[in-house]
């Protein structure tokens, strides 16, 4: 692992310059410490009775990376559609001039200049353009800025709605931040999203449908401004005191399978999972010992960050992240 | 001449005389866009510009009911032809029979709107189409999920590819029906035989002393009903309610000051869409006349111009006439958007 880690701190070195220099930003998606799930019972931020979301959707918009002393560069154009439930890594662009990130600014909602402009101009699959369920709403003419729906109250019986919009409610906020190199070509964002932050001081145990511009929606929006957003406070991968080595290739892996080269120290009970964000194993392989070994794993089913983990008799000596761009 | 020879020059003379009459069926046909005299060009946009295509799919999009989630309901269902494009109910039923929230407004010179809904919160007639395809009361349906029942209809794959050359998507169903809409100009009444084309003796005497009326600083009417499409556009409280229900264009702009003001509709057509009013609540011209007369309600905002008028029962009755002599019956009746 170590010599693994090692090769790609100089890659990263050498790909300094480099013209390809692709940012992404992951929204690691939680309910407080939980990975975030739909359907999943989660305590309201009050912590007096609990809640389940049925739909989590919202926009994030006027992105600008603050890189290299102060330097801004804005991703011009872009508007992430964010849906934790399916996704949770957003390409931000190509940005060569790059080398350390500082910060990243962003405002949840769509702008003003963007807001009342016709959806259906936009080409299929766009983040503006019409959506199921829809993000846009006809007789305003404008987005929702957050769509949030889901169960409260005794049994779960209670429905609340917050579809949260309105040009006055579009607000930036900047978070200090570095990147982690995943590979020469990438350097990856991470934020800590805590979706169970979205519903702080807002009541919602006897159901709340709110479609509009005022009142919870604006709690809702201001939530998502101050509360549910914060940088990863760790970005390392486990590193103990592993003597093989243990590297996934390529990585990030695009529209391909990933290999695992290994070579592990004599012993026994080698085990090698792969698994995803919410730490379901996608497949489990024992290993044995020896030098410059390779497994090809299967091609991942969806682009997204993978752990591949590896086990000696139990206990996690090596953890790589795979980050799959299909 | 033997009897063959008499019938063929019978014939010949039937139908050099036929030519002369010009039957329907040979007729040219009349253009997509016929524009009356004294109507500007409606601005068709960039990426919708006018063909036959584009008008044959929008007419058939405008009257599927395909469009509603219980296929139950078209655009025509509250926008009938015969009635200028609206409906002859306060409010609509949409999906479900569930009532709608306002009386749907003619469509008559939609063309020529800046704005839609009565709160004017859409800026462009292909925007407005994915109003009621949303709402739970009218078609309750997302436009995904239209598009994929068109695409199971060889006729509207075919059509959409004349058309925008693409198949049936959130696009085609926009434009196409947009495209329809603006194509529905109403210009051709006897008014505007009278005022437009100079035939003074389109309008009876008592039309015409309704028109000096409604034209007139005693009435006012024509301080907002103005231009060739009788409406100025504007956001105004007409003095309908002391207490207003629908918050009107307040609803849009969150602003008091817009608390209970509704676009001033075009009068095209007005004497086939009854009933009036944003709530249908005034069954008849008559009723429209006798609310302007009695100065309306009392309203914070409303409109100085909204006034007791002390007109008398035949200055009614002549402002009622002119009102209804701006029925333009072949728009009505026009085979063309049936």
């Amino acid at each position: 692992m170590k010599k693994g880690l090692l090769l790609l701190i100089l890659a990263t070195m050498i790909s300094i310059g480099n013209a390809q220099n692709e940012i992404m930003l992951h929204l690691a998606p939680r309910l407080g410490n939980a990975v975030f799930s739909l359907n999943q019972a989660v305590d309201h931020p009050g912590g007096k009775y609990q809640m389940k979301y049925t739909r989590f959707e919202y926009y994030i918009s006027e992105i600008k990376i603050t890189h290299d002393g102060g330097q801004i560069e804005p991703c011009t154009g872009l508007t992430l559609l964010v849906r934790p439930a399916q996704d949770s890594m957003y390409s931000l662009g190509q940005m060569p001039g790059i080398t350390n990130i500082e910060a990243i600014t962003f405002s949840v909602g769509v702008p003003q200049s963007v807001n009342h402009l016709d959806p259906a101009s936009y080409p299929p699959g766009d983040p503006l353009a019409p959506q199921i369920p829809d993000m846009h709403w006809g007789w305003v003419a404008g987005y929702r800025f957050a769509a949030v729906e889901g169960l409260a109250g005794a049994n779960f019986s209670q429905n609340f709605q917050l579809h949260a919009l309105g040009d006055a409610n579009y607000k930036t906020q900047t978070i200090l931040t570095k990147a982690e190199q995943v590979s020469p070509d990438i350097k990856m964002i991470h934020l800590i999203a805590d979706y169970q932050q979205a519903m702080k001081s807002l009541n919602i145990s006897g159901g709340l449908v709110v479609h509009g511009t005022t009142g919870a929606a604006v709690t809702l929006l201001n939530n998502f401004q101050s509360a549910v957003f914060k940088a990863e406070s760790s970005t390392a991968v486990i590193d103990q005191a592993f003597a093989g080595e243990f590297e996934v290739s390529p990585n990030p892996v695009r529209d391909a399978a990933p290999q695992v080269n290994y070579s592990l120290p004599a012993g026994e009970g080698y085990a090698l999972t792969v698994t995803d964000l919410t730490g379901k194993i996608l497949a489990r392989k024992a290993l044995s010992a020896g030098e410059n070994q390779s497994l090809l794993l299967e091609k991942m089913p969806t682009t997204g960050l993978f752990f591949v983990q590896l086990w000696q008799r139990g206990s996690l000596v090596a953890v790589e992240k795979l980050v799959v761009l299909n | 001449m033997d009897k063959s020879v008499f019938i063929g020059f019978v014939l010949l003379f039937f139908l050099a005389c036929q030519k002369e009459q010009q039957p329907p069926g040979l007729t040219e046909p009349e253009p997509l866009l016929a524009l009356p005299p004294g109507f500007p060009t409606p601005n068709f946009p960039a990426d919708n510009e006018l063909t036959a295509a584009r008008f044959a799919l929008g007419k058939r999009l405008f009257y599927d009911v395909a469009m509603s989630r219980d296929s139950t309901v078209s655009c025509a269902s509250c926008h009938a032809p015969g009635r200028a494009f609206s409906d002859s109910v306060a409010f609509s039923s949409g999906v479900g029979g569930l009532p709608g929230k306002r009386n749907a407004p003619t469509l008559a010179n939609v063309a020529y709107q800046p704005y839609f809904t009565r709160e004017g919160g859409v800026p462009t007639l292909e925007m407005q189409i994915l109003v009621p395809i949303q709402e739970h009361n009218e078609f309750d349906l997302n436009i995904f999920l239209i598009a994929e029942r068109l695409k199971t209809d060889s006729m509207y794959v075919r059509m959409s590819q004349e058309a925008y050359d693409r198949d049936p998507d959130f696009y085609i169903i926009t434009r196409g029906i947009a495209c329809f809409e603006r194509t529905l100009v109403s210009g051709q009444s006897r008014f505007d035989a009278f005022f437009y084309q100079g035939k003074n003796d389109a309008l009876t005497a008592a039309e015409r002393r309704g028109k000096d009326l409604f034209f007139s600083e005693k009435t006012n009417c024509s301080s907002c009903h103005e231009g060739f499409n009788f409406t100025n556009y504007a956001f105004e409280n007409n003095g309908l309610y002391e207490n207003y229900p629908d918050p009107g264009r307040f609803r849009l702009t969150e602003d008091t000051a817009d608390i209970a003001r509704f676009k001033v509709p075009t009068l095209r057509n007005v004497g086939v869409t009854e009933p009036f009013m944003h709530d249908g609540s005034l069954p008849t011209l008559a009723a429209v006349v006798d609310h302007y007369n009695s100065g309306g309600k009392s309203h914070s905002h409303k409109s100085a111009l909204v006034k007791p008028l002390g007109l008398t029962a035949q200055e009614k009755a002549d402002l009622v006439a002119f009102l209804e002599s701006l029925t333009d019956e072949k728009f009505i009746s026009n085979p063309k958007f049936k």
